[in-house]
């Protein structure tokens, strides 16, 4: 599935943060891409044990929101086309690939929002459940 | 009334007093920071409005000692003797504040649940069956749990609250939610 839609890209490793003098940037993710915020302004992402900046995200202008809208027209005919066992299929992919990653997931909520990570699991936990509702709604669990 | 608060009261204070206060990924941790300063300085402000209404502060989370550093720490508080005309009763603090309001009797108390201008969860806890049964019906609020501290449902189901509770002018989890995502043909 191509990942049309517009949402922050979170694969930058945590490791570039705090100690470093560069602060990990997130960008959007648009068409399929990591692209940088052209708008120039950004708000700052903090880690709420430590209180410093661990990153900073883009806010994005019209021009980046139309082409991430454009780019979801041009996929939707392509995708609604498909048979419901193909989007089955990428369901299934997502719910694996949220399994595999839910100890980063869980790192990655814990570092932005301060929950302990049993509590983060649990809420990476419930977007895993979400997944396979979804799955068993369209009759192919 | 008051015995039976008393009680709670106390074992609550034995219980809070208890909880670790570290960062997110320190396993003895039960909470982590808040998230941002400026959340941490408004309901440290509601901690400071609480006492001024006359509220009392039975765990001032400000006073213990908090984890090293810069992070948006605060401790756990407890506020006894709450009164519904009070802003830390009718504004929600998303914070780890616990307030206590007192009723004589589950009416008084269903009724106190049921004026609030929010209504996201309420739980119960109880032995009686009946009243159980009772609250569940009655209660206005878009969660409800018996003998649960927090309702919230599984994911497949849908999740929110009533009132006030909820974005947007349409209640998404239920029909409404239904009907909005799919276009239903008989």
């Amino acid at each position: 599935m191509r990942q049309t839609n517009k949402s922050s890209s979170v694969a930058a490793p945590q490791s570039n943060t705090e100690s470093s003098n560069t602060i990990r940037e997130i960008t959007h993710w648009i068409d399929g891409k990591a692209v940088r915020g052209t708008s120039g302004r950004t708000s700052k992402v903090f880690n709420p044990a430590t209180g410093k900046v661990q990153a900073t995200v883009p806010m994005a202008n019209s021009a980046e929101l139309g082409a991430a809208v454009e780019s979801i027209k041009r996929a939707f005919p392509g995708w609604a086309a498909q048979p419901p066992l193909r989007g089955a299929r990428v369901l299934f992919r997502v719910r694996e690939l949220l399994e595999s990653h839910l100890d980063e997931i869980a790192a990655l909520i814990s570092s932005e929002y301060g929950k302990v990570l049993a509590d983060a699991r649990g809420e990476a936990m419930r977007g895993y459940d979400g997944r396979h509702a979804c799955k068993k709604a369209s009759g192919t669990d | 009334m008051d015995t039976t608060a008393d009680t709670l009261a106390k074992k609550l204070q034995e219980r809070i007093e208890k909880l670790v206060v570290a960062p997110g990924n320190d396993a003895s941790a039960d909470m982590g920071p808040l998230v941002t300063g400026v959340h941490l300085e408004k309901v440290r402000n509601y901690l400071a409005t609480g006492t001024e209404e006359g509220a009392e502060l039975r765990i001032d989370g400000r006073e213990d000692a908090l984890p090293e550093g810069d992070g948006f720490f605060l401790n756990p508080s407890l506020f006894d003797h709450v009164k519904p005309e009070m802003r830390i009763y009718k504004e929600e603090i998303f914070g780890p504040v616990l307030g206590i309001v007192r009723a004589r009797d589950f009416a008084t108390a269903l009724k106190l649940v049921n004026e609030h201008e929010f209504g996201n969860g309420a739980s119960i806890f109880t032995r009686d069956g009946d009243t159980a049964r009772t609250f569940a019906h009655e209660v206005i609020a878009g969660m409800v749990d018996i003998n649960i501290p927090i309702p919230v449902p599984m994911a497949f189901h849908s999740f929110g609250g009533w009132k006030r509770s909820l974005f947007g002018d349409h209640a998404m989890h239920g029909p409404e939610g239904i009907r909005f995502t799919l276009a239903s043909r008989q």
